[in-house]
């Protein structure tokens, strides 16, 4: 019996988002936790299933499952913790989804707390294992990002004033989201005077640094319809990663990306047509530009001229990141996109609800460019 | 002639000691499979297309092309903070590999320029004590 549509999110939260001076990331984990059980109506005892992505602050590493467990009193029949960048939230979902349809658990709490503001991470992480990159100079996250802009330049005429389509967009839709970090709009040009990070990137083209936490609950589709909120299906789920770097012909184009979407598309029985809004995950806005491709939104190479003139902003053809994404809301490393995914389909986002959501498309990506996920929300 | 970078010195263990024995005499050596011919890079234990665990440690010529060419304008450590503004290219090598290098350029000529599709070769840069760091220069035209 296949897993697709069997399996729904019951319930989500977050805390609030930013700068959040003498929080930790066990406790912006925990109040998430509060808020998404809350708003699908369980109980802690309900909870059977613990998966977490720890922090870049969180001193337990990958034990910090164990420590989240012990601090809000729950002995799981499943738990973890997994390390993928932004495409973990993406994958601890399916994770849960993956052991509820196995009956390993019935439903599953999926976590993440941070406060890389706070705590003055830089993300400053080079690859290259034992001949490290950063030797070279070759460090941070915002590198591999620009050598994926520069490649998309040089082969297919995008520009810079596309990226920046991306980055007014979503920084629109978060001057219309009351928890958004960033809501003063800005303009093409304002991008273009922003400076200059690591070239071809400036700093609009770059996520923020953020404090905060968020908490999805994952459960099936027929305990989810006895729950206080309209269950969200997962209609259909896709990973895909690589791991080689250099030794891989277009590393940079993330081309797996592309068998991630594939695998939602195929397991949802839907096509890009199909999708009514799109939160694609945006640690720089070119990641946008490849998503939308890889997606078959529009074809390889032709993303920078499908995003002028606010195709994708809300009233557009296809709203993307319709609450800031990473770049405006807060960078909660794409956990808020799941969030808003769900209230999406959901019909809770007031001013800046997409109209008759029946699908929502939700990906992520982390680490260097390595990790990538996709998964399709419908309405339930 | 350049003078040293000042850039700094790798932590050299028992993986990477030939790749930094070979800089030190002006060579840029990386393994080639003895049993399917794979240069490989980033260094590994085994070959990554066929796993054999035996390898000779070749010379290459040092040439190669810059497939996409970065300018740092922030320094993500604090030993390049004195060297930003700097270029950094994705090397694709004639032998087939590819890697990151930062680009010679003390007079910051480069910063202002599009190298991508430029021939770059390597050179050898003697940071601290007795250790050379392999780095690419731009082959003038």
């Amino acid at each position: 019996m296949s897993i697709a549509g069997r399996i729904a999110i019951a319930g989500v939260g977050a805390t609030e988002q930013g700068t959040l001076q003498g929080r930790t990331p066990l406790d912006l984990g925990i109040d998430a936790f509060k808020c998404a059980i809350a708003d699908a109506g369980l109980r802690k005892d309900d909870i059977d299933g613990i998966l977490t992505m720890p922090g870049t602050t969180s001193p337990e590493g990958s034990l910090h499952y164990l420590r989240f467990g012990e601090a809000v009193g729950i002995n799981p029949r499943y738990t973890g913790s997994m390390t993928m960048g932004g495409a973990t939230g993406g994958c601890l979902v399916q994770m849960a989804a993956m052991a509820i349809h196995a009956g390993l658990a019935t439903t599953v709490a999926c976590i993440f707390g941070d406060t890389a503001k706070t705590g003055g991470v830089t993300f400053n992480r080079a690859s290259g294992g034992e001949l490290s990159w950063g030797l070279w100079g070759m460090l941070g996250a915002a590198a591999n990002s620009a050598i994926a802009a520069d490649r998309h330049m040089h082969e297919y005429g995008t520009t810079s004033r596309h990226l920046a389509e991306v980055a007014v967009a979503c920084r629109k839709h978060a001057s219309m989201n009351e928890h958004a970090v960033m809501r003063t709009p800005i303009t093409i040009d304002e991008h273009q005077n922003s400076r200059p990070i690591v070239r071809p990137l400036r700093l609009l083209d770059c996520c923020l640094i953020s404090d905060g936490g968020v908490c999805v609950i994952v459960t099936s589709l027929d305990r989810a319809r006895d729950l206080k909120k309209k269950p969200v299906v997962i209609a259909g789920m896709g990973q895909a990663h690589t791991t080689m770097n250099m030794e891989h012909e277009r590393w940079w184009y993330v081309p797996h990306q592309k068998q991630a979407l594939a695998d939602a598309f195929r397991t949802a029985k839907l096509g890009p047509a199909d999708i009514d809004v799109a939160q694609l995950y945006d640690n720089f806005t070119i990641s946008v530009l490849l998503w939308l491709e890889h997606a078959g939104f529009c074809k390889e190479g032709e993303a920078g001229s499908f995003v002028e003139g606010g195709r994708i902003q809300l009233g557009g053809d296809l709203p993307v990141n319709t609450a800031g994404g990473n770049l405006s809301e807060s960078y909660m490393e794409g956990w808020l996109h799941i969030v808003e995914g769900v209230r999406q389909v959901r019909g809770e986002c007031g001013a800046r609800q997409v109209p008759d959501v029946d699908n929502c498309l939700v990906t992520g990506r982390g680490m260097s460019l390595n990790c990538s996920n996709a998964m399709i929300l419908q309405r339930g | 002639m350049n003078a040293p970078t000042k850039k700094p010195a790798p932590q050299i263990n028992a993986t990477t000691q030939p790749f930094w024995d070979a800089a030190k005499k002006n060579e840029l050596r990386m393994q080639k499979c003895s049993d399917c011919g794979h240069i490989r890079f980033p260094i590994g234990p085994v070959c990554t297309v066929c796993l054999s665990d035996k390898c000779e440690w070749v010379k290459l010529s040092g040439r190669g092309e810059v497939l996409s060419h970065l300018v740092f304008h922030r320094a993500y450590s604090p030993a390049w903070k004195e060297h930003v503004p700097y270029s950094v290219a994705m090397v694709q090598l004639a032998e087939g590999p590819r890697m990151f290098t930062d680009i010679v350029d003390p007079e910051r000529r480069y910063i202002d320029e599009d190298l991508v599709g430029r021939p770059v070769e390597a050179w050898f840069d003697p940071v601290e004590g007795d250790v050379v760091v392999p780095r690419f220069k731009v082959v003038e035209r």
